[in-house]
């Protein structure tokens, strides 16, 4: 008799080990966090720092008020020791600076310094960078933009280039590529990828939203020498980096250590085989997300049909 | 107490006569092929001397005392075979045993049980070593073909990550540090499909050697274990072959006599989803790459005369991909990516005398994979190895034997990539050269004792020396009860940059990092349960030093010293790519396993643990690696239906022509341990880009959360019917039958709503249940 209820046993564990198989994942390791987005640039009065926070998994996140409004910002001059408060500003939903005494430099190191209170905890954070020297710029001249027919280049091998001179301290080059007449419409169904103008046709749809928001807004990276020599770097704009004719905004950034490892790092931490790896954040204290510097340079090129 | 008696009293007449003894040395072969039989037991009737057949199927056993004998020689699933032999002073005698394998034994997959106590069949064994026949990999059900190292998956101490790898886990190491050989040469990326078949060709191969650990002075360079694959040297006798078909690939497997000159063999493999499923009407819309992979082998076994053999071997495996992402746009861009291993290795063995054999290899071994996407972004990532290595056993006496060799390496690694923004460009020319001794010494027929010691020595623009003592002893406590134990230090100059779905990159020890380390303490119990059942405990301690953890970010970080001349940074070293640490592993196996009967198999519980402390990994702090599992059980069988049936009513069993053999394989692990995310947050990635791309994920502490248990049952089905030449197999195979959605890892997802973000979590299922079908042609 009792061989009877072994095998009911054994078959019960059989049948319950069927089907798919749910994950609960433990909650327990929520801590709150400042989550910073801030970039200062040399010439420029510190503006438009972000803050806002991070949310334990499976709660509903309101776009609309989850900004932090209410916290101690500030940024020191870490050569003359001098700390510049900054005031939230409620229609640009960041803080910024609203004096005019204070202006970033080149070359120059800056530390903020973030004191906020998220779910009754008082969070502190702070985090360095250090501006890239001046000598950035994108030459305009030599570089290869205006206007092209997006089939013929693609068979003649022709692209879109960037040459500029560089930074004496900064070997880090970040580029946003923003179609700025991007629509359905003007898709470039013929691209050289395979993809379709269907994978983003519901604008109903947050998963085809987020699809066509990210092929608008692409972005490439590159690393070079440093500066300080009359020679010219170069860097291409990949077919892939464009989907819809019309024109394109490109932003080079001669980017810091700290927006080049947010930008690296941030979104790329869940390996193919499905782990998170660490990013690479610079923040001491209880805040994530990017505290860089940069000199931005902007161009603009056409794709037509 | 009687027979010990009698046994210690020979001992001592064989040390006392010493000066007015004989040696007799010779081979064992299989009778019907010819093949040499490794392992097989060679001794004199009743005593304790003897002596076991390497793996050239030779024995030797010095210091007999002047008289008359039978000498035996049993293997099992052999009849065994005695001859008369005589031994006078000084005299030196050859024999050659045949053994005729027992019909049952070949035909099915009952095994009936040979004279030899199962208990001394263990005891020879070294410690932690693994053999496993053709026949047993044959009859595990796999996905969708058989397959060599998943079968090993099965074994205790041996884990797997996924189902999509068959990449072996051995007592806490990573894949790159198992030492893999085919006919005495490296393999290094011993895979097909990404990991998910492995290259060896199981129709192809006669013998199976898995050392997990404690493993002797005659291999080294790696620290966690040994595969050592023998394929088939050929049929001597008559002309055979296999052909297999499965939904997955075709294979032949070919014997050839080569009359008094020695045997041919050859495989060859290639599969064909490029042929079938990509033309089904199914999937005639979807974009499937062309894919498919081939590999074969070709081994010539020669005999030179009585005291010369000659063996050559080669291999040749290759991967091929390619891939148009819109096959109807001239101007798509395309996908090309190859990898294969080739091997080629010339063995020479020599018999100096009775008492002293030597084997001589060349071998040479390439691994390349090349990769192109469109124009501008190219891989090359190749190693190439050749090596000399040769060793010398001297059987001193009945009591003492000593192993003598040595191995020098010319390796040549080159790692090329060309991506838009920058450029790798990695050669290493290493050299590396060892010298081992290893004496055997049994002080008492009921004890042995190895002691060995492996010298390293590599250069890589600096020269390191290692030096690596080994030990091992065994001893019976009873007639059914064996005690064993080992200890070794192993040193490893080789890493590997592992990579999902593409093929990993192997970088050599340099001025940058050191050789890696690792001690291994192993105790095992060994017990002969019930005549035939064989049961085994096992508990081992590995810690490890300069463990190398590859740093995916590591090119964030890097200060380039060289530009090209694009003025893109150039990597030409190296540097920063790996997180160095320190680890250890412990655990305890036990496997209860059943080789003869109707109804074979074994039940392997491992308990184990794995703890890595890595620099700049976890904030500095300990974690287990993903491949860690707390416990996990395998039970595998085979069962001869109609001749269970007989066992079952008590009727003899019988050598049918037609049967039916049911397989099935269970296994249950502790999920795997996995980095989650502690949080979720919402940024841009760049500051004129102010729009939602989804939130981000911030991870926890690595590897913190566990993934539910991993669960599968697998069973197989085989009709085989032999006709008067040829048998015919058909087969059905179910993988996971179960069809539990084990899960590989989790998915984060969310969805915007009225400006509300909803998360979503969901798992990414490995295998669903994967029924296949095919068959095999013996002839």
């Amino acid at each position: 008799m009792k061989y009877i209820y072994i095998n009911i046993l054994i078959l019960f564990l059989l049948l319950s080990a069927c089907g798919k198989v749910s994950v609960d994942v433990d909650e327990s390791t929520y801590e709150p966090k400042i989550v910073v987005e801030g970039y200062i640039y040399p010439g420029q009065s510190p503006a438009k720092i972000i803050l806002t926070r991070n949310y334990p998994l499976n709660t509903e996140i309101d776009l609309g008020a989850f900004y932090i409004t209410d916290a101690n910002v500030s940024i020191t001059d870490m050569k003359s020791d001098e700390t510049f408060d900054l005031d939230y500003d409620a229609f640009s939903f960041s803080y910024k600076y609203k004096g005019n005494d204070f202006v970033i430099d080149y070359n120059r190191s800056y530390r903020i310094n973030l004191k906020a209170t998220i779910d009754g905890k008082e969070l502190t954070a702070s985090c360095v960078t250090t501006t890239p020297a001046d000598g950035f710029d994108i030459v305009s001249d030599e570089s290869l933009l205006g206007t092209q027919k997006y089939t013929t280049a693609v068979e003649n091998g022709t692209k879109f280039n960037l040459k500029f001179k560089r930074s004496p301290t900064v070997d880090s080059y970040i580029t946003s590529i923003v179609a700025l007449d991007a629509s359905f419409n003007n898709f470039i169904e013929d691209n050289i990828m395979g993809l379709s103008r269907s994978d983003f046709a519901d604008t109903t749809d947050s998963d085809d939203l987020r699809y066509f928001n990210y092929i608008k807004n692409q972005s490439q990276w590159t690393q070079t020498r440093l500066g300080g020599g009359d020679d010219l770097s170069a860097m291409d704009i990949e077919w892939y980096s464009t989907w819809f004719y019309g024109t394109y905004r490109v932003i080079m950034y001669c980017a810091d250590e700290n927006m080049t490892e947010y930008y690296l790092t941030h979104s790329t931490i869940q390996e193919v085989d499905g782990n998170l790896l660490e990013p690479k954040f610079h923040f001491e204290g209880d805040a994530i997300g990017v505290f860089g510097s940069a000199i931005p340079d902007t161009v603009y090129f056409v794709i037509i049909d | 107490m009687r027979n010990i008696l009698i046994v210690l009293f020979l001992f001592w007449v064989v040390q006392g006569l010493a000066q007015t003894a004989g040696t007799v040395s010779g081979f064992a072969y299989d009778d019907d092929t010819g093949e040499a039989l490794i392992g097989a037991n060679v001794f004199i009737e009743d005593s304790r001397i003897g002596s076991s057949t390497n793996t050239m199927g030779f024995f030797s056993i010095p210091k007999i005392p002047v008289g008359q004998y039978n000498l035996v020689c049993q293997y099992m699933g052999y009849k065994s075979e005695q001859q008369k032999l005589i031994i006078k002073p000084n005299g030196k005698v050859e024999l050659i045993f045949r053994l005729e394998p027992t019909t049952i034994y070949t035909e099915t997959v009952s095994v009936v049980a040979d004279s030899v106590r199962t208990s001394v069949k263990l005891y020879r064994q070294p410690i932690s070593k693994i053999t496993m026949s053709p026949r047993e990999i044959q009859h595990i059900p796999q996905v969708v073909e058989t397959d060599l190292l998943r079968s090993l998956q099965t074994m205790p101490g041996i884990a797997s990550v996924s189902d999509f790898s068959s990449e072996l886990y051995v007592r806490g190491g990573t894949p790159d540090q198992n030492l893999y050989l085919i006919d005495g040469t490296d393999v290094y990326n011993p895979e097909h499909l990404f990991g998910l078949f492995s290259t060896f060709n199981t129709d192809a191969i006669k013998n199976v050697e898995l050392s997990k650990g404690g493993f002797g002075a005659e291999y080294g360079g790696r620290l966690s274990s040994v595969l050592d694959v023998t394929n088939l040297d050929g049929n001597r006798r008559e002309y055979t072959g296999k052909t297999s078909i499965s939904i997955l690939s075709a294979k032949t497997t070919m014997q050839v006599p080569l009359g008094r000159y020695g045997a041919l063999s050859g495989s060859i493999r290639r599969t064909y989803f490029d042929k079938t499923i990509a033309k089904l009407d199914a999937f005639k819309d979807e974009n499937i790459p062309d894919y498919y992979f081939y590999d074969g082998h070709l081994k010539a076994y020669l005999d030179l005369g009585a005291h010369d053999k000659l063996t050559l071997s080669t291999y040749k495996g290759q991967d091929n991909m390619d891939f148009v992402f819109d096959k109807d746009n001239p101007n798509s861009q395309s996908m090309m990516y190859k990898w294969g291993n080739t091997t080629a290795s010339v063995r020479w063995t020599h018999i100096f005398s009775s008492q002293l054999f030597g084997n001589f290899w060349f071998t040479s071994s390439s691994f390349d994979s090349g990769f192109e996407l469109g124009d501008d972004m190219n891989e090359t990532n190749t190693i190439d190895d050749r090596t000399l290595k040769g060793n010398l056993e001297y059987f001193y006496s009945g009591r003492l034997s000593f192993k003598l060799g040595y191995e020098y390496k010319d390796l040549s690694g080159k790692f090329v990539s060309k991506f838009p923004g920058n450029e790798v460009n990695i050669q290493q020319k290493p050299v590396h050269f060892a010298a081992y001794w290893q004496a055997e010494w049994k002080p008492t027929p009921l004890m042995e004792v190895q002691l060995g010691y492996r010298y390293n020595s590599s250069y890589n623009k600096v020269t390191r020396h290692d030096h690596d003592p080994r030990a091992s002893f065994k001893y019976r406590l009873n007639e059914t009860l064996n005690l064993k134990a080992a200890a070794g230090r192993y040193h490893q100059y080789l890493f590997r940059v592992p990579r999902v779905f593409i093929a990993d990159i192997w970088s050599v020890s340099d001025e940058y990092y050191d050789d890696a380390k690792s001690n291994h303490y192993i105790l095992g119990l060994q017990k002969e349960v019930a005549g035939n059942y064989e049961f085994e405990v096992e508990s081992y301690y590995k810690d490890y030093a300069n463990l190398y953890i590859f740093d995916p970010f590591f090119w964030v970080e890097t200060q380039h010293a060289q530009y090209n001349d694009k003025g893109e940074p150039l990597y030409t070293n190296t540097k920063d790519m790996y997180d160095v640490g320190t680890g250890r592993a412990f655990g305890l196996e036990m496997i209860l396993r059943k080789n003869s009967g109707p109804v074979t198999g074994w039940i392997a519980y491992t308990l184990g643990r794995v703890e890595n402390t890595v620099t700049d990994l976890n904030g500095g702090n300990e974690y287990v690696p993903r491949h860690d599992r707390t416990h996990t059980l395998n039970m595998v069988s085979t069962m001869d239906v109609k001749n269970a049936i007989r066992a079952f009513r008590g009727v003899p069993a019988k050598d049918d022509k037609a049967k039916w053999r049911l397989g099935f394989g269970f296994v249950y692990a502790t999920g795997q341990p996995i980095t989650t995310t502690s949080s979720v947050y919402v940024t841009n990635q760049l500051p004129d880009q102010n729009v939602y791309l989804g939130y981000n994920l911030y991870p926890t502490s690595r590897n913190n959360f566990r993934l539910p248990p991993y669960i599968r049952l697998d069973l197989s089905l085989t009709y085989s019917r032999k006709f008067k030449h040829t048998t015919f197999e058909p087969y059905l195979q179910v993988f996971n039958a179960l069809n539990r959605r084990n899960v590989w890892f989790i998915r984060y997802e969310d969805e915007i709503n009225n400006g509300m973000i909803m998360q979503n979590v969901d798992t990414q299922g490995m295998l669903p249940v994967l029924p296949s079908i095919g068959f095999n042609l013996l002839f």
